[in-house]
């Protein structure tokens, strides 16, 4: 069994598969460049979890947050910012739709948005980055079992 | 205003059976040597993006009409020019996008 975070991160990729902008160009902890042919495209990381125990009593709970990254790349040679945009939105609707990653998380919320544009290379390209936090928890010794 | 000795070789330069292509600009036929050089683009994010900088040089004369929006067409492809950097010696560097 997986890491919750695992479960999670995979969770979030397959809800944000098939959408109307990116289709299946969504990638999991990418770190290879992007080619043309992948954008518009999504990018999903975990990057970082903030844990703390349960209570004073029962030390083996833990409540965490665990940053989920979603970055939406475009290239286009005009209304760039518009198709940021629309990526933003379909993501947002797609991750709202299951906010708690089909039972493994108590919650998710979008916690920051930025939007990068650069005019090098042969079109413009955009980029925009989501942070969602997702809530969850388990038991110290158990990792891999949402509770 | 650049020498004559320094103009006089542009010609010879932009020749198109050594380095250089035909291009169409703003109606006219003219010579550039197009430069394509990979770029990967820091975008900002966790991964960089494959491209490319087209850019070509061009005798300034020929592209005395250029400026920014303006189009060039090098090879079958149709450029929009994004900058333009005259070395004030008789050569211009046309930055374009497609």
């Amino acid at each position: 069994m997986s890491h919750v975070r695992q479960q999670i991160r995979e969770r979030i990729a397959t809800n944000v598969t098939g959408l109307t902008s990116t289709a299946s160009r969504v990638f999991q902890s990418r770190v290879y460049n992007l080619q043309a042919t992948e954008l518009p495209g999504l990018l999903v990381y975990t990057t970082s979890e903030q844990s703390e125990r349960d209570t004073f009593i029962s030390t083996n709970g833990l409540n965490r947050v665990v940053d989920v990254v979603v970055e939406g790349y475009a290239k286009a040679s005009s209304n760039l910012d518009d198709s940021l945009d629309t990526i933003s939105a379909e993501v947002e609707a797609a991750l709202a739709a299951d906010p708690t990653c089909n039972a493994l998380s108590k919650d998710l919320a979008l916690a920051s948005t930025e939007i990068e544009y650069t005019g090098e290379g042969d079109q413009p390209i955009g980029l925009v980055r989501m942070t969602f936090n997702v809530i969850y928890r388990t038991t110290a010794t158990a990792p891999t079992s949402a509770i | 205003m650049a020498g004559a000795f320094l103009t006089d070789d542009l010609t010879d330069l932009f020749q198109t059976d050594d380095f250089a292509s035909a291009a169409t600009f703003s109606g006219s036929t003219i010579n550039v040597i197009l430069d394509r050089e990979y770029l990967g683009v820091d975008v900002g994010g966790e991964v960089e993006v494959e491209s490319s900088s087209p850019a070509c040089f061009v005798a300034t004369s020929d592209v005395a009409a250029a400026v920014h929006g303006s189009t060039i067409a090098i090879g079958g492809v149709t450029y929009t020019v994004i900058g333009r950097e005259d070395d004030n010696t008789g050569v211009t560097m046309l930055r374009l996008r497609t």
